[in-house]
């Protein structure tokens, strides 16, 4: 289980984990065993607090033995209040959002391996938040951006400039999702009296993507033993006195790719 | 004669094919019109959750209070731990 092998990241930062699922105690201990998980592993017999919560999987007809009680499979994020800060929930259910890129889109950081690039204006560390990726597996390629002392790029949405921007080559078998571009900063260019949208701290970019886990793209990844992804981080910098020209920086993303996991617990 | 045969035998099987491929897609967009949207299901971000007592997998009973960490808590439903 992924959560195990983030778990001292995550507890290292102060939070708690646990997980709910409808399974008897037996089955957890057994599961836990298994796969030596640490963290708490609760048994929620008869779905009442899936149910309590809302989020019990109402296309499962109850005369279905086996999955019925299941919930819409999610993660909820707490403050120490028990407030709700941040959720992730997949619309399709064979859909599974890695925790590693739940952490980056919290803006935590993650020791993976990452490859940098260097312009004079900024610099681009980018990885994939996992190492690994199956059918289904909802995870996020990271750039985090340093631009240099007294530079500045332009924010999307912003007309006049060329604003940053991240493009993921579309391919068979990898489903590109929505791009996460942090809040930006009003930046106050005097000799013009102009306002405009900037990042001049390090930032950093999200892409959602997904291993498409479409009967239509098994074919396409059947083969594969790893993927490669393949972008370019689009931006202009500017400094206080001049505008460089725009410039394109090429990505890449390998990730080892492995068949679904079909494990079934041994009687 | 023969050719005429293997025409026919394509043309059939196509619409066979095509038929099947109809249907998958209808099976499909009736499964997808039965899916509420996840994300509206649920606690919201900026409401608090319920409490609940629940028995982990070593039989201790934890509550919200008993799993929280210093910054908070990530809470994980899944489907299942047995299949």
């Amino acid at each position: 289980m992924e959560l195990q092998g983030r778990l001292g990241e995550l507890t290292g930062q102060g939070l708690g984990v646990a997980g709910v699922s409808y399974d008897p105690v037996a089955v957890l201990a057994d599961f836990s065993a298994r796969r030596g998980i640490t963290f708490p592993l609760l048994s929620d017999p008869g779905s009442s607090t899936i149910k309590k919560y809302g989020i019990l999987n109402t296309t499962v007809p109850e005369t279905n033995k086996q999955a019925f009680g299941i919930p819409f499979p999610g993660t909820f994020m707490l403050n120490p209040l028990g407030i709700v800060t941040s959720r992730y929930f997949e619309q399709a259910y064979q859909e599974r959002t890695t925790v590693s890129s739940m952490m980056a889109m919290l803006g935590k950081n993650l020791s993976v391996q990452a490859t940098t690039a260097s312009s004079p204006q900024l610099e681009v560390t980018s990885y994939a938040t996992d190492r690994t990726v199956a059918p289904g597996t909802r995870f996020a390629l990271v750039l985090d951006v340093r631009p240099a002392r007294g530079v500045h790029v332009y924010a999307p949405g912003v007309a006049g400039y060329k604003p940053i921007s991240l493009s993921v080559e579309p391919q068979p078998g990898v489903l590109v999702r929505g791009t996460q571009y942090p809040q930006s900063e009003d930046y106050h260019f005097k000799p013009l009296n102009e306002h405009v949208q900037v990042y001049q701290q390090p930032f950093r970019i999200v892409q959602d993507v997904v291993v498409d886990s479409s009967p239509q793209s098994e074919a396409a990844l059947k083969s594969l033993t790893s993927l490669t992804i393949t972008g370019a981080l689009n931006y202009q910098a500017c400094d206080d006195q001049v505008c460089f020209a725009p410039q394109v920086v090429p990505l890449t993303w390998t990730v080892s790719l492995r068949q679904l996991d079909r494990e079934r617990p041994k009687p | 004669m023969i050719r005429r045969t293997n025409a026919i035998a394509a043309t059939l099987l196509t619409v066979l094919v095509l038929s099947y491929l109809a249907g998958d897609a209808a099976t499909l967009a009736s499964t997808q019109l039965a899916l509420p949207n996840v994300q509206q299901l649920g606690p919201q971000v900026g409401s608090r959750v319920p409490d609940f007592t629940l028995t982990d997998q070593r039989g201790q009973p934890r509550t919200l209070a008993s799993l929280m960490g210093r910054n908070g808590l990530m809470l994980v439903f899944f489907r299942s731990a047995d299949w």
